[in-house]
C-alpha cells in the first residue's frame, strides 16, 4: 500500500533529496535552492550578469575545489589542505556579501586548512581569513579616506553585516 | 498524539533553552507525515564506506534495510546585507562519498549517514500509524549519534563537531468537508487572502507560498525558518492536499553534540510555534488544538 503521507506534485522533475526529506513523489526544488533561484530571477530583471561574470565565478569555485585536493604539506611546512566544510562555508559567505558588480576576490589556501579571501583595489584593502566555519578574521583599510581607521575584527558567528560597508565601497567606487 | 513538549527522557544531559520550557501549541490530530532531525558536522576526511558498514553493524537489528543515495550538499546559514543576491552554490566536482540509508522493515524510521551529516527521519507509512512524540524521536537520534561518536573514536576517525542543525516537519493538509484546498488556500493559512484587486483573471487555480524568517539570539542572527506551502495530490487516493514543510536550520552555540541537541530542541519549538502561526484557527479546530491560543 502506498504510504498515506505520500504526495504527488504538479512538477514533473525527479524528487531531489538534497535536504534529506524523503516524502514520496516528484516535488519541486528544495526551499533553499528555490530562494536562490528567486533572487537570481529578481536580480536578472534589475541587472543581468554577463557571461564573463558567470565564468569567473565558476573559475573561483574550481580554484577552491582544487585547494581541498592539495596534499598535506603543500606549503612544505605540513599545512593541511583547505577543509571541505570551510570551502562550502566560504562560498556561503560570498553568497551573502557579494553584490552584482563586486569584483571577485583573490583566494589562497592558508596554512591551517583555511582560506584567505582578499581584495586589493580601488584604494581598498579587505582581507578575510576564513579559518573554519564560523571562525573568521577580518582586516579592512581604505587608503582613499584619510579619516578612516583600519579595522581588525573577528567574526565567530553567522553575521557578516560588518562587511557591508567595505563591499559597498568595493562595488560602487570608480577605479 | 500530541504536538507538545514533555520532559524528555534522554541518554544525554542536555542544555535546554528556556524558550523550550514555555508551553507549546498542542494538537490532538496534527497533520504531520514526516519529521527529520539532522546534524551536519565538520567533514571526516578518513571516513569511508566500510566505516558506514561498521556503523550499520551497530544498528542493523533495528535498521536491516540498506540503500545508497547521493550525498546532501553542505548548507550553512549566513547573514549579510543582501540575502543571496549572487549564487556560488553547487558542487563543481561531484563528491564520491555516498549517503547510506538504514531503514526499519516498515520504512517508518530511517537513519541517513554521510561523512559530514547524520539524520533521522520518521515517516508516516500508513493511515493507522501515529505520530510518535518528538521526545521519542530525539531519544532515538541521540542514541544513534552516540553510537556514531563511539565508532569514530574507536576507529580514530575524529569526532563529531556539529556546525548546523536542522529540524523539518512535513504536514499533509486536507480541508474539512472534502473541499479542494488548492482553491481555498486562505482557509489553511493567514499568509494568503486570495483577494485580487481586479476580478478579471478569476480565482487562482493553484497557489504556492514560500516565506522565511531569521532566528536571532541577543540580536545576532544564527539561523532561519523556511516555510513552504505546496499544492499536491495524495498518492493513496489522488485527493488534493496542501503540503506544508517547515524547516529550521542554524548554528549551534558550540561545536558539541550537547549544543547540537539543544538547538534541535529549540528548532522543534520554533517549528511548532511557526506551524501554529502560519495556519488558521479553522484548521487548528480541525486538528483539535487543545492549548489556549
Amino acid at each position: 500500500m502506498p504510504p498515506d503521507g505520500a504526495v504527488q506534485y504538479f512538477e514533473e522533475s525527479p524528487f531531489p533529496r538534497e535536504l534529506g526529506t524523503t516524502t514520496t513523489g516528484p516535488r519541486p526544488e528544495p526551499a533553499r535552492l528555490s530562494y536562490d533561484k528567486f533572487w537570481q530571477e529578481y536580480h536578472s530583471s534589475v541587472e543581468r550578469e554577463t557571461e564573463l561574470d558567470v565564468r569567473r565565478k565558476r573559475e573561483l569555485q574550481i580554484k577552491l575545489e582544487k585547494f581541498t585536493q592539495y596534499p598535506v604539506g603543500w606549503d612544505s611546512y605540513g599545512a593541511p589542505p583547505l577543509r571541505s566544510d570551510t570551502k562550502d562555508f566560504a562560498l556561503s559567505v560570498l553568497n551573502v556579501i557579494m553584490q552584482p558588480r563586486t569584483p571577485l576576490p583573490h583566494v589562497a589556501p592558508s596554512s591551517v586548512g583555511g582560506l584567505h579571501v582578499e581584495w586589493h583595489e580601488r584604494g581598498i584593502d579587505l582581507e578575510l581569513h576564513i579559518i573554519a566555519p564560523y571562525d573568521c578574521d577580518v582586516w579592512f583599510s581604505d587608503s582613499r579616506n584619510p579619516d578612516a581607521q583600519p579595522v581588525e575584527d573577528k567574526i565567530a558567528n553567522a553575521d557578516f553585516a560588518v562587511l557591508t560597508e567595505p563591499i559597498d565601497l568595493l562595488t560602487s567606487r570608480a577605479d | 498524539m500530541l504536538y507538545k513538549m514533555l520532559s524528555a527522557p534522554s541518554t544525554r544531559a542536555r542544555q535546554v533553552p528556556s524558550i523550550v520550557r514555555r508551553r507549546l501549541p498542542d494538537f490532538k490530530s496534527p497533520p504531520v507525515t514526516e519529521v527529520v532531525l539532522s546534524v551536519q558536522f565538520a567533514g571526516l576526511p578518513l571516513f569511508r564506506g566500510v566505516h558506514a558498514g561498521l556503523y550499520w553493524r551497530e544498528i542493523r537489528d533495528e535498521y536491516p534495510v540498506v540503500s545508497e543515495q547521493t550525498p546532501i550538499p553542505p548548507i550553512f546559514e549566513t547573514f549579510g546585507a543582501t540575502p543571496m543576491l549572487t549564487s556560488f552554490q553547487g558542487q563543481i566536482m561531484l563528491p564520491p562519498p555516498v549517503r547510506h540509508w538504514f531503514e526499519t522493515p516498515d520504512g517508518e524510521h530511517l537513519v541517513q549517514l554521510q561523512p559530514d551529516r547524520i539524520l533521522h527521519n520518521w515517516r508516516k507509512r500508513s493511515p493507522e500509524m501515529e505520530y510518535p512524540r518528538y521526545e521519542s524521536l530525539c531519544a532515538k537520534f541521540t542514541d544513534e549519534v552516540d553510537k556514531l561518536a563511539t565508532l569514530l573514536g574507536q576507529e580514530g576517525l575524529g569526532e563529531i563537531r556539529p556546525n548546523q542543525c536542522e529540524v523539518t516537519y512535513i504536514n499533509t493538509i486536507t480541508l474539512p468537508g472534502g473541499e479542494n484546498p488548492h482553491e481555498h488556500f486562505g482557509r489553511i493559512t493567514p499568509l494568503w487572502t486570495g483577494d485580487l484587486s481586479e476580478p478579471s483573471p478569476g480565482s487562482p487555480e493553484i497557489t504556492t507560498i514560500q516565506t522565511r524568517f531569521v532566528l536571532r539570539k541577543d540580536h545576532t542572527p544564527f539561523g532561519r525558518v523556511y516555510v513552504t506551502f505546496t499544492p499536491a495530490f495524495r498518492a493513496i487516493d489522488h485527493k488534493p492536499v496542501v503540503q506544508l514543510e517547515i524547516t529550521t536550520r542554524g548554528k549551534p552555540e558550540q561545536q558539541s553534540i550537547a549544543a547540537a541537541f539543544a538547538l534541535l530542541d529549540e528548532g522543534r519549538d520554533v517549528v511548532v510555534r511557526t506551524f501554529a502561526s502560519v495556519t488558521t484557527p479553522l484548521m487548528h479546530k480541525e486538528w483539535g488544538r487543545t492549548d489556549a491560543a
